[in-house]
């Protein structure tokens, strides 16, 4: 199914470029001696190193993940999702590619990206989605990866250096999606830091930004199929769990209640957020007993 | 050598992958008989068809395989959520981006009697097992869950990882199946390293001949400066 964009959106047979006129500057085309003008360009943006406050991540602004997770699952479409994403982190660009599986894994695809408008045309006219190895790796591998990663046939080299002419940042990090349907989605991340400060920040976000992925990826199914995706049933023990943690019991208590490990409990509560959409458990507990889940 | 192979990668290394269908079969409709999807030699099911990760022990060439099990992340299709859910629905249907799956864990004792003859076999598991902690510490993933007969527990325990029995089933093979859960971070790391003797990382991710690496000074770079990266 191909999604008809919104005059501002940008939505592109399998594309790393986006609409965001003005946001980045945009070098002169560089057709011929693009290697003389690629200059890379100076990022606005600062990463935004986190710390432990209190048993909570926070970023330089006070800013906690249960924010950032809230704040992006209320957004209505995947292009606000996608821009708050950005500039909570402060990174050069984000793009969510959903491949549409049905005829082919490339076949009209979802795309929403941050990346300039000149960057998106360029891309589209040069039929750059033949070589990009994000798009070509990244649709069928599993497991998050660093750009670096990537295969790079000699033919796919200008692509890489003609989009750090269009102001592209030089590090990027893909997470694929894969939902109990089987549907597949890449949510990738593009940044002007390299080296040790690029991986830091992988490492240090790694685990957030995957569930931040499937939350994205949650909202495209929305705004694609116009439902309110179901929630995965939860299973009894995931119940009890939650049940004793609307009773005020931590998680230590609770395997003490059900004789399971402390890392069991853990992992039934990790799986019960997910499921409900919820960034703590308060969240979960209260949405469940609102659904009628669990009676505490 | 420990690394993950990954989809885009499966054309490369076909040698490694028709070996890794074969110790499958051998290993679990054969050898512990569980009632498994047998296409000629391979032992090969629909989970496969998915295109999942696997992480395979195999020398430096990968051309001989040691041992290979399946990766795949809980969010999606998972066998043990859709075969044991019916049998123990209380336990087997974890979901989350941090937790996945590792199915089919197996490794070649004939292989390694030859090119590794001083590894005992409960050793070269916990191996496999390290290694799988190293990837799956290496991209985020919290928890890991597996099946496995009752008495690898004791194979487990000797490479100093602790596992959680969710729950067992009957019917799958001549022994039940048991569904465990396991927790990955830095301690269990430490632990399983210090149990099996081992100080180096054993795993590595599978990197290409010719990467894409940051193109930071963009202006120098050129097509041949870019290859010699790699």
């Amino acid at each position: 199914m191909l999604v008809f964009p919104a005059p501002r959106r940008v939505n592109a047979s399998a594309m790393r470029g986006g609409a965001q006129p003005g946001a980045l500057k945009i070098p002169p085309s560089c057709d011929r001696n693009f290697l003389h003008a690629c200059q890379a360009p100076v990022s606005e943006f600062k990463v935004n190193f986190t710390q432990f406050i209190g048993g909570f991540v926070v970023d330089e602004r006070g800013h906690t993940f249960a924010d950032i997770h809230e704040r992006i699952s209320l957004l209505p479409t995947v292009e606000d999702a996608i821009d708050a994403f950005r500039s909570h982190y402060g990174v050069a660009h984000t793009t969510y590619h959903l491949a549409q599986t049905v005829m082919d894994r490339l076949d009209s695809p979802f795309v929403r990206t941050t990346y300039p408008s000149a960057w998106v045309s360029r891309y589209l006219q040069r039929n750059y989605v033949k070589l990009d190895p994000v798009i070509l790796e990244g649709t069928i591998r599993s497991l998050p990866f660093d750009w670096s990663e990537l295969e790079l046939k000699p033919e796919a080299v200008p692509l890489f250096l003609d989009a750090r002419c269009h102001g592209l940042g030089a590090s990027g990090y893909s997470i694929p999606v894969v939902d109990k349907r089987n549907r597949r989605a890449l949510f990738s991340i593009n940044s002007d830091l390299t080296g040790e400060s690029w991986r830091l920040l992988i490492r240090s976000h790694a685990v957030d930004w995957a569930e931040l992925a499937y939350v994205i990826h949650k909202i495209a199914m929305r705004e694609l199929y116009g439902l309110e995706p179901d929630h995965l049933p939860l299973s009894p023990r995931e119940l009890e769990c939650l049940t004793w943690t609307a009773r005020g019991k931590d998680h230590k208590e609770i395997a003490i209640i059900l004789g399971l490990s402390n890392h069991t409990v853990l992992g039934y509560l990790k799986s019960t957020r997910f499921k409900l959409d919820c960034v703590n458990l308060s969240q979960a507990t209260s949405k469940a007993i609102i659904l009628r889940l669990i009676a505490p | 050598m420990f690394t993950t192979i990954e989809a885009h990668h499966l054309t490369r290394v076909p040698d490694l992958l028709d070996q890794m269908f074969r110790l499958r079969k051998k290993v679990f409709a054969d050898q512990l008989g569980w009632d498994v999807d047998v296409r000629g030699d391979h032992e090969r099911d629909a989970y496969d068809d998915f295109r999942p990760t696997y992480l395979v022990w195999c020398d430096p060439s990968l051309r001989k395989l040691y041992g290979a099990l399946r990766l795949m992340p809980t969010t999606g299709p998972t066998l043990l959520y859709d075969r044991f859910r019916s049998t123990f629905p209380g336990s087997v249907n974890l979901v989350s981006p941090a937790i996945w799956e590792g199915t089919r864990m197996c490794v070649d004792t004939d292989a390694l009697a030859i090119d590794h003859p001083e590894l005992e076999p409960s050793r070269a598991f916990g191996m496999l097992l390290l290694a799988l902690c190293e990837c799956a510490l290496e991209h985020g993933i919290g928890t890991m869950i597996s099946n496995y007969e009752p008495q690898m527990k004791r194979v487990y325990r000797r490479a100093g990882l602790q596992v959680d029995e969710l729950g067992r089933a009957d019917g799958y093979g001549r022994y039940p199946v048991c569904c465990g859960a396991f927790e990955v971070n830095h301690s269990v790391h430490a632990a399983m390293q210090e149990s099996l003797s081992v100080d180096l990382p054993v795993y590595r991710k599978m990197m290409p001949n010719q990467t894409y690496m940051p193109l930071v000074e963009g202006a120098r770079a050129t097509t041949r400066e870019v290859a010699v990266y790699a």
